[in-house]
């Protein structure tokens, strides 16, 4: 007899070892076991390989201490579990806390369904099962999009299912007025995921004993009743727009989540088990045992264990996606300013998109490499890739005001800061670059607004202390030194911003103020990606300008291809030779084009294996867009020249 | 002693907060006077407020330990507050009383500062209690900063006479649409209007005898309506009809926005008919924000001369430069008369835009500032009061060295509403000002809001504070349906006597949604 005793409902029993049968022991050493095998799996899995701090990077939750924060979360349905997640989300941007974070949620899924299950069968026989529901989470949770949001509602609506099954039992005439008051109170806290605990509930009402059919009758109307018509009374929206944003809001259908099919097994995978287990439950005691004794039979129990390690390897094995974790990773480092880190991780995973090949850039220019590197690197995206459209920015304005900023355009970085505070919300991050732009254009107030929403969030208030010296300080922001120097890079006359064309910036910029050796470097590199080797000598006596003690390789690249078509035989300029390695690079550059007798087709192969980081052949052989009719080098509207 | 152990843990907690309440931060007996006005947020030192209006609760922006505010007037019991907080709330109900004490007088307000054990006294200020109240509510529109994209966006009503407020629409709860220019019919909460775009939702919702009804306003000659003006009898509302185009500065205010094309429209509602005539939309002029006279027999409007191409250099955008115009309206005919300049822009040097006229007829209320007509951006805009009886005008005092704009008027045309960005020069925030029996106005005020610190930390604009006489009547409810109930939306008629120009063509537009 494996199942002395029937455990009451929703009770946990301490474990027994005195009292257990060897059987029983090793029964429960193996499912113990298979919990630590488990959940060690999950915690390298999301520790080491998914990495809690770039699920942060790439949602940004915003959370600040405050009541007045608070305050409209608690407004509408759903936002207490919001407000629940935007907190711990906070932990992620460390990684082994956000880890246990994320196995908390997960164990505690796992242990809330043991719960409803034994719950529902008033045996805890089953509770293997419960490593799904963990799996499928620990699937979800994986994804970068995952909000994690859909899982405390999870967990809420599984612990609301349990207790609303613990207290079936009760006496009718309290019971109704609590059943309708914690369905309402559920989706009040939970928002979507509170259908999982309606359907459970009024399912769990019918296996209740001392009641009568018209009395489950009723309870079960009273649940559907309020668990469908009270978010009839909280949401204006409701039966106007489609359920997927109204009704079911918050259910993983209704959210941005790139595998909707895993959110909805998880949910089908509760309801339809406990659907099964309340049949078993309703079958007699002894036909419950009799599949209890084949379901917990050794062979059974042994491919369980080994499936749920199976599942636990396949998650670890399957559900990273590189490609976005490479992409992550690459704008964490670029916010970390850790610029030898973007270049590493792209040489790695050269599969950049277009925002990775800015950071690229970016991380060039500041590790003094642009000249030299910039095509040794993939150039998929020609301009897009050294300073993306708008619409391909909008997503990643954090960054775009991150860059202007570097670029002393701090106009424009005020610009995509603003557009970042208003599609992502007020993060630290955000709040911090419009700190410093509000000093250096010298707005007080808005620096005081800035500075006092950073000193009111979780874990970044003493970026606030750097601002608040700042206010308090009599001396004007502009005439303080940091500012002061900051506010020397700055143009002192205005210009229309190129939109369509920000490359055009670059010129305006440089125009403006010739140090400026960003935008200088920036306005050469565009030059090269769009091809215009003419613009590009024209500007290359203004290298005096900055601490060069050399040419760069690229643009000894371009020199020379500029020799050759104004048969120039000058290499000097700017006071600086084109060095002998170039020159004979180029030339044997030029001998392998002439042994495939000028058919670039054919000697394709071969420059690509010996000069496929080189100026020569990105002209040669890049297909990489150049945005515009180059030849024009005028905004139209603005009417900006080059 | 089990059982009365919870009775007696009460009665410690009572003991203990009366005792702390009683040994608060001591009061200020004796003073040291500083002679210096105290810097608060926002600032309502020497301001005119209506007799109805919530508690002007603020921050003190002075450091210090302790802080003492006392208010007082010639009757009625002054309020104290002693407090070791920065944030004075002022007692709702002690504030109204006192209030209502001093109808048409002043308040004093004295501000002390305890710092390392002794009190400094700030210069004393004064409130201004008008004898007439303003509009018990407004309706404005809450967003982020107003750049390319949107986000959240919603139509919020605030009761005035306290902090109560609540959304009409939010675009939180229906998708991201957008929803933009609300108007009343003469300040009436039943008689109102909105546009919602950018959505499945898109069109004009009209409240119609309690009713909300959705209105397709394209025709072929005009897309989207834009600004309104109601008519002051409720039946008709002229539009404008606009192109923008937003672009950037890389110095000073970032944001601008030039018109490329527009025109002025009339939607009647009885017969659901747009029409327009060629004055208010001639081909070589550029025709915007309409406003009623008090009496509904005039039309202004802003207009300037058809630049003539989309891709304006900047150089050219900034000699745009806008008129005052008006037609006479004849509401048995519907017909309007011939054009006619009321302020040009040659005369004041700069370009003029969103007339409103007061509700008794005697003033009109706008804006001006260096070129174009979108002054929310421009930082040089001021509010302007012309006196229609004898055609003078004067910058009006209420205005501040940053962008005045958005501006209404309450039904007794004793106060205006506006959103200004004096504090921070990025945000605009609503306030409002005592207009007097000569149409000047007083120094204006800001949104009084429960909690003292919210401007400081407050990162949204008010964009359109609407002064109404009540309540809306419809719910939030009523206007999402309203907006999704597209198998009922109503496609306007445009007027046979229009004549559709062949071959339009259309500038780009600029503004979208910027949802993931």
């Amino acid at each position: 007899m494996i199942w002395q005793k029937p455990v009451q409902a929703g009770t946990f029993y301490p474990i027994d070892w005195s009292r257990m049968s060897d059987k029983k022991k090793i029964h429960q050493l193996g499912f113990w076991l298979t919990i630590a095998i488990f959940y060690a799996l999950l915690f390298f899995h999301f520790g080491v390989r998914i990495n809690p701090a770039l699920i942060f990077r790439n949602q940004e939750p915003v959370f600040f201490t405050t009541l007045r924060f608070f305050h409209p979360f608690a407004g509408y349905a759903g936002g207490l579990s919001e407000y629940a997640a935007a907190f711990l989300s906070q932990f992620f941007i460390f990684r082994w806390i956000g880890t246990f974070v994320l196995i908390a949620l997960i164990g505690g899924t796992q242990a809330l369904t043991v719960y409803l299950f034994s719950s529902v069968t008033e045996h805890k026989s089953f509770r293997y099962a419960s490593f799904v529901p963990a799996v499928l989470l620990a699937v979800m949770l994986s994804h970068y999009d995952f909000p994690l949001a859909t899982a405390v509602g999870f967990l809420v609506t599984l612990n609301f299912s349990g207790h609303i099954l613990r207290m079936k039992n009760w006496p009718f005439i309290p019971l109704v007025p609590i059943l309708a008051g914690m369905t309402a109170f559920a989706y009040y806290l939970i928002a979507g995921p509170y259908l999982i605990f309606v359907a459970i509930s009024a399912l769990a009402i019918w296996s209740a004993r001392d009641k009568s059919i018209l009395q489950k009758g009723i309870m079960s109307a009273v649940l559907i009743v309020v668990g469908f018509g009270f978010p009839w009374l909280l949401n204006p929206a409701l039966g106007v727009m489609p359920l997927d944003t109204s009704y079911l809001r918050w259910i993983p259908r209704s959210i941005p989540f790139a595998w909707p099919v895993v959110s909805e097994m998880l949910i089908g995978f509760i309801i339809l088990w406990s659907v099964g287990l309340f049949i078993l439950s309703q079958l007699g005691k002894s036909r419950i045992s009799s599949f209890a004794r084949i379901w917990t039979a050794w062979p059974l129990v042994l491919v369980r264990a080994l499936a749920v390690i199976g599942l636990a390897i396949l998650i670890l094995t399957t559900t990273l996606n590189e490609t976005a974790k490479s992409r992550l990773t690459i704008r964490q480092y670029a916010r970390q300013r850790n610029w030898d880190g973007v270049l590493e991780e792209i040489r790695q995973h050269p599969n950049v998109d277009a925002i990775s090949s800015f950071h690229m850039h970016r991380a060039m220019y500041h590790t003094g490499r642009l000249g030299d590197d910039m095509f040794r690197y993939p150039q998929n995206f020609g301009i897009d890739g050294l300073i993306p459209l708008k619409e391909d920015v909008l997503f990643y304005a954090t960054e775009a005001a991150n860059f202007w900023f570097e670029m002393a355009h701090f106009n424009e970085a005020e610009h995509w800061a603003h557009e970042a505070l208003t599609q992502q919300g007020a993060n630290p991050w955000i709040l911090r670059r419009l700190a410093e732009i509000n000093a250096i254009k010298g707005n007080r107030s808005m620096l005081q607004s800035w500075t006092t929403l950073l000193d009111q969030t979780l874990l970044q208030r003493k970026w606030a202390d750097p601002f608040k010296a700042q206010l308090a300080d009599p001396t004007p922001l502009k005439d303080q030194p940091a500012i002061k120097q900051a506010r020397a890079q700055w143009i002192d006359s205005d210009f229309l911003i190129h939109l369509n064309l920000p490359e055009m910036d670059f010129v305006s910029l440089y125009r403006r103020n010739p140090e400026n050796h960003m935008a200088y470097e920036y306005l050469m590199a565009y030059y090269l990606l769009a091809r215009q080797v003419g613009w590009f000598v024209n500007e290359i006596e203004a290298m005096r300008n900055f601490p060069y003690s050399r040419l760069p390789m690229h643009w000894e690249e371009a020199l020379l291809i500029y020799m050759v078509e104004t048969k120039s035989t000058d290499p000097v300029f700017a006071g600086f030779p084109i060095s002998v390695e170039s020159i004979q690079r180029f030339n044997d550059y030029q001998q392998i084009l002439t042994k495939y007798g000028g058919n670039r087709k054919s000697a394709h192969e071969e420059l690509r294996r010996k000069y496929g980081g080189t100026y020569w052949y990105y002209l040669m052989y890049s297909k990489s867009n150049i945005r515009m009719d180059t030849g024009e080098g005028v905004d139209a509207f603005t009417g900006a020249t080059r | 002693m089990k059982k009365h152990l919870p009775i007696s843990i009460l009665l410690i907690g009572c003991a203990t907060t009366l005792f702390i309440m009683k040994c608060g931060p001591p009061s200020a007996s004796q003073w040291t006077d500083t002679n210096v006005l105290p810097q608060i947020l926002p600032d309502i030192s020497d301001v005119t407020i209506p007799s109805n209006i919530a508690p002007l609760n603020f921050k003190i922006l002075e450091s210090g330990e302790n802080y003492e505010v006392r208010i007082a007037g010639k009757s009625g019991a002054p309020i104290r507050i002693l407090t070791g907080s920065r944030g004075i709330q002022i007692p709702e109900r002690k504030w109204k009383t006192l209030l209502e004490s001093n109808f048409g007088d002043t308040l004093q307000i004295e501000i002390y500062v305890n710092s390392n054990d002794s009190w400094n006294r700030f210069q004393p200020f004064s409130l201004i209690v008008a004898q007439e109240p303003i509009d018990s509510h407004i309706v404005y529109r809450q967003l982020g900063p107003v750049y390319m994209y949107w986000n959240k966006i919603k139509l919020v009503e605030r009761n005035l006479t306290n902090f109560d407020e609540r959304d009409l629409m939010n675009n939180r709860d229906h998708g991201t649409m957008c929803m933009h220019c609300h108007a009343f019919a003469a300040g009436n909460p039943e008689r109102m209007m909105l546009h919602i775009r950018r959505g499945p939702g898109t069109g004009l919702l009209l409240a119609d005898n309690g009713k909300l009804k959705n209105i397709d306003t394209k025709t072929d000659f005009n897309p989207p309506a834009a600004m309104p003006s109601f008519h002051p009898d409720g039946n008709r509302i002229a539009f404008s009809v606009n192109r923008f185009k937003q672009f950037f500065h890389a110095l000073g205010e970032n944001r601008d926005v030039v018109d490329l094309a527009s025109d002025v429209i009339l939607y009647d509602i009885p017969s659901n008919t747009i029409t327009t005539t060629p004055d208010l939309a001639a081909p070589d002029w550029l025709e915007t924000w309409p406003a009623w006279s008090a009496d509904g027999k005039t039309l202004y409007f802003c207009r300037t001369p058809q630049p003539g191409k989309w891709n304006l250099p900047y150089s050219e955008i900034m000699k745009i430069r806008y008129d005052l115009a008006a037609v006479d309206f004849d509401m048995a005919t519907g017909k309007f008369g011939p054009v006619r300049t009321v302020l040009s822009a040659e005369e004041t040097g700069m370009s003029l835009s969103e007339p409103r006229v007061s509700p008794d007829g005697r003033y009109l209320l706008f804006c001006m500032a260096e070129y174009g007509n979108f002054f929310t951006f421009r930082e040089s805009s001021d509010l302007y009061m012309m006196d229609l009886g004898n055609g003078e005008f004067w910058r009006a005092d209420c205005s501040s060295d940053r962008a005045e704009t958005w501006h209404s008027w309450s039904s007794n045309s004793k106060w205006i509403a506006f959103s200004s960005k004096r504090y921070n020069g990025v945000m605009t925030r609503p306030h409002f000002a005592y207009v007097d029996e000569n149409g000047k106005t007083r120094k204006a005020f800001t949104l009084p809001h429960e909690d003292p610190e919210y401007y400081e930390v407050d990162v949204f604009n008010y964009h359109l504070p609407e002064l109404i006489t009540g309540p809306v009547p419809n719910s939030e409810s009523d206007f999402v349906k309203a907006a999704y109930d597209l198998d009922n939306q109503t496609p306007v008629q445009l007027d046979p006597a229009v004549q559709v120009p062949e071959n339009q063509t259309k500038p780009p537009e600029m503004w979208l949604p910027g949802k993931k």
